[in-house]
């Protein structure tokens, strides 16, 4: 998956316009990522990517880079 | 009102798959007012019936984590009208079964003819918020039957 395809991937996840997720948007820039966007993002990357997070590693998640880095670091992003 | 919209569960592995049975009567409230003369099951019911059978099925492993609760629909589609006299099949399929969410992916059939299908996203409730003595007569029904 490229760059480009993850951040469509999580304004889908967020049901937010694709325009609005950079690297570099902040978790209170985006609506949909609450707390219920938190589970939805986890869910998400269970299910598309067999990415198990705990909740406590959620947490750590404050920008959409940091979504990036774990897609990264588990081998979903080229 | 009467908000239980399913009668009664068919099958079941808790956690994992369901299905289960809900006779449309030609008295339903709803009817009297969706529609005068074109009584039908408003789509947004048929939602909380597959809501109400995949909960059952993750209620049924009775987890500590709480009772399964509603909180996101994703791309639900509404094939046919569902009406008085109709029997319901409602059936789910746990897809992810985590100690803090778990989704479904549900459909319900009548006459075995798919009428609507939808992906489901549960978050789990604390029992200590129910009140004191909660209890769900249709899972119930369904493990004092099996249990016979």
């Amino acid at each position: 998956m490229t760059e480009q395809e993850a951040l469509k991937w999580i304004a889908e996840l967020f049901e937010e316009p694709v325009e609005n997720i950079r690297p570099e948007t902040k978790q209170d820039e985006v609506e949909g990522w609450d707390s219920l966007g938190v589970l939805s993002l986890m869910a998400g990357l269970d299910e598309e990517f067999d990415i198990l997070m705990t909740e406590e590693e959620m947490q750590n998640l404050r920008t959409v880079a940091d979504i990036l880095e774990v897609l990264k670091k588990n081998g979903c992003l080229s | 009102m009467n908000f239980v919209y399913v009668d009664k569960i068919l099958a079941m592995e808790p956690g994992k798959n369901i299905c289960a049975l809900k006779r449309v009567r030609e008295d339903e409230e709803i009817f009297q007012v969706h529609y005068p003369g074109y009584p039908v099951i408003p789509g947004s019911f048929l939602i909380e019936m597959m809501a109400q059978t995949a909960g059952r099925c993750l209620d049924a492993e009775r987890r500590e984590r709480g009772l399964a609760m509603l909180a996101r629909v994703k791309g639900a589609n509404f094939r046919s009208y569902v009406g008085p006299g109709q029997e319901a099949i409602i059936r789910a399929e746990i897809s992810a079964n985590r100690e803090n969410f778990a989704t479904a992916i549900s459909n319900i059939e009548v006459d075995k003819d798919r009428v609507c299908n939808g992906e489901l996203f549960f978050t789990f409730i604390s029992y200590e918020k129910l009140a004191p003595g909660f209890r769900d007569e249709v899972l119930e029904s369904y493990f004092i039957e099996r249990n016979k």
